[in-house]
C-alpha cells in the first residue's frame, strides 16, 4: 500500500534534485528554469497524493491552478532570458556580478 | 500698559529690521536701516520719558501680563509681564535716552563701515534687552534680559570680528558674565525654594510675612536662606557691574567701537548689577552681612580702580577704570541702604559718562584711530568743541558745585559719613574721598595729556586732526546739558521722594553733618585738579624722572595690580593643564577609543565585511536562503511539540 | 449581478481597467492620457473600497473584507496614486513605456488585493503571483539596461525559489489539516504536528522573502539597485506593504496562541540579524538606490520586532510603521527620480551615486530639504512622523520585557542616524561638483503637489492629535480584527 508518506518521500527527493540542480547549473538559465518546473512538479505530486488520500478535491484543484500559473511564470521568465541574452550575450548567470557589494 | 509695551517693543522692532536688512546684505539698504533704527530708539525715548513723568507723578505702578510663558498649574504660573513703578521709568528713560544719543552719534563714527546695518541692530537688540530687564515683573524675565545683555554685549565688543582681541575680549566678557550668571540661577532659584514663586511683587509680598527661613546643608550646617540668596544675586550684579575680581572684563571690553563702550557704561550693561541691588533691595534689607560686603566690595572696587586708572595709557581705559571705580560708588551707597543716592549716581553717570566716552572717540576720530594718551597733545587748538565738552564731561565726573556729579557724588558720600556716625566704619568714608581725589586726578590729567602740551603724533596724522562732524557733535551737547543740569535739576526730586516703591522702607536719619564734612569734597576735588595740573603742566618732566623709579610697580599697577596675570597662573592655567590631561589621556586615549571611536570603527570594519557576503552571485543567494531556511525548519522539529 | 461582484469590486475595477489601458495604448490617440485615466481607476477604486461592503467573509469563505483589509487596500492605492502623479511626466528620461508601466502597476496591486483579502492559500498563491510577475516585468522594463537585466534574472530566480517554498508549504499543511481555508488551518493548528509546523514556517518564510527579511534578504539592494526608479519605487512600497499585511496576517494566524510551537525565537533572530545588516553594511555603501536598500532590510527588521509577542498593540504598531515607512521611502524615490538627467539609461546604475548628491541644497534647495526630510523621518527624529511608530514598536517591546531585542533595536537606530546624516551632511555641508546631479535637471512644478503633502505629512508629527485619532480610530480596530479575526467569529 501506498501512503502519502512514501510519495512524499519521492516528491522531497525530486524536489531536492532541483533545488541541487538550481544550484549547479547557473551557467545555464535555461537550465535553472527546468529545475523551477521540477519544483513545482513535485509540489503538485505532493498535493495530488494528499488529496487522493484524503479524498478532498482542493489538492487537485490547487494543482490545476499551480500547473496554469507555473507556465505564466516559464513564459515571464523566458521573456527575462531573451532580454537579458540580448544585453549579455549568455545565458549564464554564474557571472552576473555587477551588482554586488 | 500700552505706553510701556511701547518702549518696549519698538527698539526691538528696529533692531529686526536692521538685523534682516544687514543679514540679505543688502548694502543699498543701509540708510534705511540707520533711519529705522534711530527713529524706533527716537521714538522710545520720547514714550519712555513721558512714561516715567507719568509713573512718576502719578505715583502709580504700570503691571500688566502680556503672555503666559510657563503655566505649571493654577499657583505657580510664569508670565510674560511688564513692571514699571518708578524706579523702571526712571532706568528706562535714562537707558533709552542714552541709547538714542548713541544710536545718531554711531550716525556718525560708524560712516563708511560696511557692516553698519548689522552694528545698529545690535545697538537697537542691546537697549531692547536692557529694556527688558529693568521693565520685567519677574527674575526669570529678569535673567532672560540679563543674558541678552551679556550676548549683546558679546556681540559688539567682538564686532570688529577680524581683530583677534576683539574676539578674545568679546569670549573674555562672555565668560567672565557666566559667572555671575551662575549666582544668578543660584538666587532664583533659592528664591523658589524660599518664596515658592519668582515673581518681585509676590516675593516682596510674601517677605513680610516670613521671618527667617534656613537652607540646611547638612545636618549641623544650616545657612540663612536670605544670606545665601543675597550672596548668590551679589554674585550676579558684580559680574555686571564689573566690580572688583569680576571687573576684569571691562577695560578689555574697550575693543569694542567707541559708541559700544559709551552704551555699555553709561546706560546698559554695568548698570544691570546696581539696578539688580536697587530693585531686590528690600531682600538685602534682610541679610545685613551681605550689605556690609556690598560696602566692603565697593569701596576695594572705587579705590582700587581710581589707581589703576591714574596708570592707563589709553584714553578709552582711563575713562572705563573710572567708571568701575564710579560704580563702586553706587555699590557703597547700595550698601548702607541709599538706594535713592545710588539711582540718583547712576542717572547723572549715565550723562557724564556716556559724553566723555562719545567724546573721547571724537578724539580717537580726530587722531586718526590712536588710542594712546601720550601720543596726542595740544588738540585744543583743533577740536575745541570737544574740549569743551570733556571739561564739562571731567567737572562733572570729579563732583565740582553745580554740575551733575557733584550732587549725587556729595550725597554719596554724606551718606556713608552718615554710615560712620551710625555705628559704621569710616573706612569707606575715607576711601570715597580719596577715590575723589584720585578721579579728578585722572581726569586732568587726561585733560592735560590730550588737550594741552605739544602735540607728539607724528605729521600725517597731524594734519589730519579735525573737529568731528554735526551729526557726531550734536548728541554730545544734549548729553553736557544734562552732564550739567541733571543733577541741580533732579536732586531735589530723588532726596525728597520716597522714590522707590516697594523697596525696603528705610527711614532717612537727618544726621547734623558739620560744615567741613560738606565742603570736603569740593575741597578733596578741587586739590586733585589742582595737582594734576601742576604735575603735568610745570613739572612734567621732574614726575617722570620720579616715576621711572618705579617702573616695575607702575608697571604692576598699569596692567591692573596684575588681577589678570593672577588669573592666568591661578585658574587658567591649572585648567588648561588639567583639561589638556583629561583630553589627551583620559578622553582620547581612554574613553574615545575604546568607547564611541572603538565601537566606530568596529562598525565601519564589520561593514566592510559584511558587504562581502552579498558576492552579487545568485547561487550564493539561494545557498544563504535554504541555508536560513533549514535551520528554521530545523529548529521546529527540535522544538515542536 | 451587482450584488454578486460587490466584495471584488475594486480588484474588479482594476484589473479590467488595466486590461483597458492596455488595449487603449495601442491606439496613438490615447497614448497621452493613460496614465490620467490609471489614476481614475485608483481614485474609482479607493472609493469602491470605501462604499464597499461591510465587514464580513464572502465567496464560501475565500475572501474577507475587514478593517484590516480595507486600510491596507486604501493604504497602497493611495500609494500608487502618489507614484502616478509624481512620475507621469517623468517616466519619458527613464526610455520606459509609461503606459505599459502603469497597467504592470495596476496588475500588481490586483494581486496585492487579492493576497490582502485572501482566506484560502491557493487564492493567496494566485495573488502573490499576479503580484510577483508583475514585479519581476517591472523590474526588466528599462530594456537597454543591463543592470536592469542582470537584476530581474536575479529576482525571478530567488522569487520562484520563494513561492516554490510557499507550496511547498501550502501542500504540508493541506496534508496535515486537509484543508486549504485559512481559518480552518488556524483552529486545528492549535493541535500541532511536525508537518504543520514545517509547514506553517515554509509558508511564512515565501512572504518573510517578500519583505526581505534576513536570510531572504539578499535580492533587496541587488534589485533596488538594478531596477529603473520607478519600479525600485513601486516594489519597495507597494510589494512590502503587502508583504507585511501578509506576514502579519499569516503570523497572527498560525502563531498566535499557539502552545505546539514556540517561534519567538526564530522571529528575534531574524529580526536582530537583519536589523544588524540593515544598520551596518548600508555605511559602505556608494549607490544610492543599494543604500535604501540595505536600510530597508534594517526597517523591516525593526518592524518584525513588534510580532514576536504577538498582540494588538504590536500589530498595529507595525501597520502604523509600514505605511509610515514605505510612504516616505517613496517620497525619497520620487525625489530621486525627479532629479534624474536625461542621460544613457545605461548609466542608470552610475546615475545615482551618493556622491552625487554633494552641495545639492545648493544647487536644489527644495530637493534637498525633502530629502533631508524624508531621511530624518527614517531615521526616527521627533518632530517627524517616522518618530512615533518606532517609538510605538520599541514601548511595545520594552513593555514586553524583550530587553535584548529593545539593545539591539536602539543600538542599530543609533547606527542608521549616522549614514543618514551622512547624506544630510553631503547635501547641506559639502559643495557642489561637477558630477552633482540638479544642475542640469528642468524640475516640472507639478512635482510641487507632490512634495506639499508629502512635507505636511512628514510634519503631522508636530500635531500629535491627528496621528492619534488615526491611530486609535483606524489602525487599532485593524489590528484587532486580524487577532480577533483568528477565531471562529465572523466566519459561518
Amino acid at each position: 500500500m501506498i501512503d502519502p508518506f512514501h510519495i512524499n518521500i519521492l516528491s522531497i527527493l525530486v524536489f531536492v534534485i532541483a533545488a541541487m540542480g538550481i544550484l549547479i547549473s547557473m551557467n545555464n538559465l535555461i537550465k535553472v528554469f527546468l529545475c523551477i518546473e521540477l519544483m513545482f512538479l513535485a509540489v503538485s505530486i505532493n498535493f495530488i497524493a494528499y488529496a487522493y488520500a484524503a479524498h478532498n478535491i482542493d489538492g487537485h484543484v490547487f494543482t490545476v491552478f499551480l500547473l496554469t500559473v507555473a507556465a505564466a511564470e516559464s513564459a515571464v521568465g523566458l521573456g527575462i532570458l531573451v532580454f537579458y541574452f540580448r544585453r549579455r550575450s549568455v545565458i549564464s548567470v554564474a557571472d552576473a556580478t555587477v551588482l554586488k557589494g | 500698559m500700552i505706553m510701556a509695551a511701547a518702549v518696549l517693543w519698538i527698539p526691538l522692532i528696529g533692531s529686526c529690521v536692521a538685523g534682516l536688512i544687514s543679514f540679505f546684505n543688502q548694502r543699498t539698504m543701509d540708510d534705511v536701516a540707520k533711519l529705522v533704527t534711530c527713529m524706533c530708539m527716537g521714538v522710545s525715548a520720547l514714550v519712555a520719558l513721558d512714561l516715567a513723568y507719568d509713573v512718576i507723578i502719578a505715583k502709580k505702578i504700570v503691571h500688566g501680563e502680556m503672555l503666559s510663558w510657563i503655566p505649571l498649574d493654577d499657583h505657580h504660573k510664569i508670565t510674560w509681564g511688564l513692571y514699571v513703578d518708578s524706579l523702571s521709568a526712571i532706568m528706562a528713560a535714562v537707558v533709552t535716552c542714552v541709547s538714542f544719543m548713541v544710536h545718531i552719534y554711531s550716525l556718525g563714527y560708524m560712516k563708511g563701515d560696511k557692516s553698519i546695518a548689522r552694528f545698529m541692530s545690535y545697538l537697537s537688540l542691546f537697549t531692547f534687552f536692557m529694556l527688558f530687564l529693568v521693565m520685567s515683573d519677574d527674575l526669570l524675565q529678569l535673567f532672560l534680559g540679563w543674558e541678552g545683555v551679556g550676548l549683546s554685549s558679546y556681540l559688539l565688543i567682538g564686532f570688529w570680528f577680524h581683530k583677534d582681541s576683539a574676539n578674545a575680549a568679546s569670549m573674555k566678557a562672555f565668560i567672565t558674565n557666566r559667572i555671575g550668571d551662575m549666582g544668578m540661577v543660584l538666587g532664583i532659584v533659592g528664591c523658589i525654594a524660599v518664596f515658592d514663586s519668582v515673581s518681585i511683587p509676590e516675593i516682596l509680598l510674601k517677605l513680610t510675612t516670613f521671618d527667617e527661613a534656613f537652607f540646611r546643608l547638612t545636618d549641623h550646617l544650616t545657612i540663612n536662606a536670605y544670606t545665601f540668596i543675597c550672596i548668590s544675586f551679589l554674585i550676579g550684579a558684580m559680574a555686571k557691574s564689573a566690580q572688583f575680581g569680576l571687573h576684569v572684563w571691562l577695560p578689555d571690553a574697550m575693543e569694542g567701537p567707541t559708541p559700544v563702550s559709551a552704551l555699555i557704561h553709561a546706560a546698559t550693561m554695568v548698570t544691570a548689577g546696581v539696578f539688580l541691588l536697587i530693585r531686590l533691595s528690600f531682600l538685602f534689607e534682610y541679610a545685613p552681612s551681605v550689605k556690609t560686603a556690598i560696602v566692603v566690595i565697593g569701596a576695594i572696587t572705587a579705590l582700587f580702580a581710581a589707581v589703576v586708572g591714574l596708570f592707563q595709557k589709553d584714553i578709552k581705559r582711563v575713562i572705563a577704570y573710572s567708571t568701575c571705580s564710579q560704580l563702586g560708588y553706587m555699590f557703597m551707597a547700595c550698601g548702607v541702604s541709599m538706594y535713592s543716592a545710588a539711582l540718583f549716581h547712576l542717572v547723572t553717570h549715565a550723562f557724564f559718562k556716556a559724553l566723555l566716552f562719545l567724546s573721547a572717540g571724537s578724539v580717537i576720530h580726530a587722531m586718526s584711530g590712536e588710542q594712546n594718551m601720550r601720543k596726542m597733545g595740544g588738540l585744543y587748538k583743533h577740536i575745541p568743541v570737544t574740549y569743551a565738552l570733556v571739561w564739562i564731561g571731567s567737572l562733572a565726573l570729579a563732583g565740582i558745585p553745580l554740575f551733575a556729579g557733584y550732587y549725587s557724588k556729595d550725597w554719596i558720600l554724606e551718606s556713608l559719613y552718615g554710615y560712620a556716625m551710625d555705628g559704621g566704619s569710616i573706612i569707606p568714608y575715607i576711601i570715597g574721598l580719596s577715590s575723589a581725589f584720585l578721579t579728578a586726578f585722572y581726569s586732568w590729567r587726561l585733560i592735560s595729556l590730550v588737550f594741552h602740551g605739544d602735540c607728539k603724533a607724528d605729521e600725517r596724522v597731524q594734519s589730519h586732526i579735525h573737529e568731528a562732524p554735526m551729526i557726531m557733535l550734536i548728541p554730545k551737547v544734549i548729553l553736557a546739558v544734562g552732564a550739567v543740569f541733571s543733577g541741580i535739576a533732579l536732586v531735589g526730586f530723588f532726596t525728597s521722594s520716597q522714590l522707590i516703591s516697594g523697596a525696603y522702607v528705610f527711614t532717612e536719619i537727618e544726621h547734623h553733618i558739620p560744615g567741613l564734612i560738606q565742603v570736603l569734597p569740593i575741597m578733596v576735588a578741587l586739590s586733585g585738579i589742582a595737582l594734576a595740573v601742576s604735575v603735568y603742566h610745570t613739572q612734567r618732566n621732574k614726575l617722570a624722572i620720579w616715576l621711572v623709579r618705579f617702573k616695575r610697580a607702575s608697571a604692576i599697577i598699569q596692567s591692573g595690580f596684575a588681577v589678570d596675570e593672577f588669573y592666568r597662573k591661578a585658574f587658567i592655567k591649572p585648567l588648561q593643564w588639567l583639561g589638556s590631561f583629561l583630553y589627551h589621556h583620559i578622553e582620547k586615549g581612554l574613553i574615545d577609543r575604546y568607547g564611541p571611536n572603538g565601537f566606530a570603527l568596529f562598525i565601519s570594519r564589520l561593514s566592510g565585511a559584511l558587504r562581502y557576503l552579498q558576492t552579487g552571485n545568485v547561487r550564493d543567494y539561494a545557498i544563504v536562503m535554504i541555508a536560513g531556511l533549514m535551520g528554521m525548519l530545523g529548529y521546529v522539529v527540535v522544538v515542536i511539540k | 449581478m451587482i450584488e454578486l461582484i460587490k466584495p471584488i469590486l475594486p480588484e474588479m475595477i482594476l484589473f479590467f481597467g488595466a486590461c483597458l489601458v492596455l488595449l487603449l495604448d495601442v491606439f496613438q490617440k490615447f497614448v497621452d492620457h493613460l496614465m490620467n485615466l490609471s489614476s481614475v481607476l485608483l481614485v474609482l477604486c479607493i472609493v469602491a473600497i470605501v462604499l464597499g461592503v461591510p465587514d464580513g467573509v464572502y465567496y464560501h469563505n475565500l475572501c474577507v473584507i475587514s478593517m484590516f483589509t480595507g486600510l491596507f487596500k486604501i493604504a497602497l492605492l493611495t500609494l500608487a496614486l502618489f507614484q502616478f502623479l509624481a512620475t507621469s511626466f517623468l517616466m519619458d528620461k527613464y526610455a520606459l513605456n509609461k503606459n505599459e508601466h502603469s497597467v504592470m502597476v495596476l496588475f500588481l496591486i490586483v494581486g496585492a488585493c487579492v493576497m490582502v483579502s485572501a482566506n484560502h492559500l491557493m487564492l493567496l498563491y494566485v495573488g502573490m503571483e499576479i503580484q510577483a510577475l508583475a514585479a519581476y516585468t517591472l523590474v526588466v522594463m528599462q530594456r537597454k539596461s543591463e543592470y536592469s537585466a542582470e537584476a530581474g534574472v536575479k529576482y525571478f530566480i530567488l522569487g520562484s525559489l520563494a513561492s516554490v517554498l510557499y507550496l511547498l508549504g501550502a501542500s504540508y499543511l493541506y496534508g496535515a489539516y486537509n484543508t486549504l481555508y485559512l481559518h480552518e488551518i488556524i483552529t486545528a493548528i492549535k493541535a500541532g504536528s511536525t508537518l504543520g509546523g514545517l509547514g506553517s514556517i515554509l509558508v511564512v518564510s515565501a512572504f518573510l522573502f517578500k519583505v526581505g527579511l534576513f536570510p531572504f534578504h539578499q535580492w533587496v539592494p541587488d534589485v533596488y539597485q538594478g531596477a529603473p526608479t520607478p519600479s525600485t519605487s513601486i516594489i519597495s512600497t507597494l510589494s512590502k506593504v503587502t508583504a507585511v499585511a501578509v506576514v502579519l496576517k499569516l503570523i497572527c494566524g498560525l502563531f498566535y496562541d499557539n502552545k505546539s510551537l514556540d517561534t519567538r525565537w526564530i522571529f528575534s533572530a531574524i529580526a536582530i540579524l537583519s536589523m544588524i545588516v540593515g544598520a551596518v553594511v548600508p555605511i559602505v555603501q556608494t549607490h544610492m538606490k543599494r543604500f535604501l536598500g540595505y536600510s530597508s532590510i534594517g526597517h523591516a527588521g525593526f518592524m518584525l520586532m513588534g510580532i514576536v509577542n504577538i498582540h494588538v498593540v504590536g500589530v498595529s504598531s507595525i501597520i502604523a510603521y509600514v505605511l509610515i515607512y514605505s510612504l516616505t521611502l517613496m517620497m525619497t524615490l520620487i525625489c530621486l527620480m525627479s532629479l534624474k538627467d536625461k542621460r544613457e539609461p545605461d548609466e542608470e546604475r552610475n546615475d545615482l551615486e551618493l556622491s552625487k548628491l554633494g552641495g545639492l541644497s545648493q544647487v536644489r534647495p527644495k530637493h534637498a530639504f525633502m530629502l533631508a526630510v524624508c531621511f530624518l523621518s527614517m531615521a526616527g527624529m521627533p518632530p517627524l512622523i517616522g518618530f512615533f511608530p518606532k517609538l510605538l514598536i520599541l514601548q511595545y517591546i520594552i513593555n514586553q520585557g524583550q530587553m535584548l531585542l529593545t539593545v539591539f533595536a536602539i543600538i542599530t537606530t543609533v547606527i542608521s542616524l549616522f549614514y543618514y546624516l551622512k547624506i544630510i551632511k553631503l547635501m547641506y555641508i559639502d559643495m557642489p561638483t561637477k558630477q552633482s546631479i540638479g544642475i542640469s535637471v528642468n524640475v516640472n512644478m507639478r512635482l510641487l503637489w507632490v512634495f506639499i503633502p508629502a512635507v505636511i505629512i512628514q510634519l503631522l508629527g508636530c500635531y500629535i492629535p491627528i496621528l492619534q485619532t488615526i491611530y486609535v480610530q483606524y489602525v487599532t480596530p485593524a489590528a484587532e480584527t486580524l487577532i480577533i479575526g483568528t477565531n471562529e467569529k465572523i466566519y459561518s
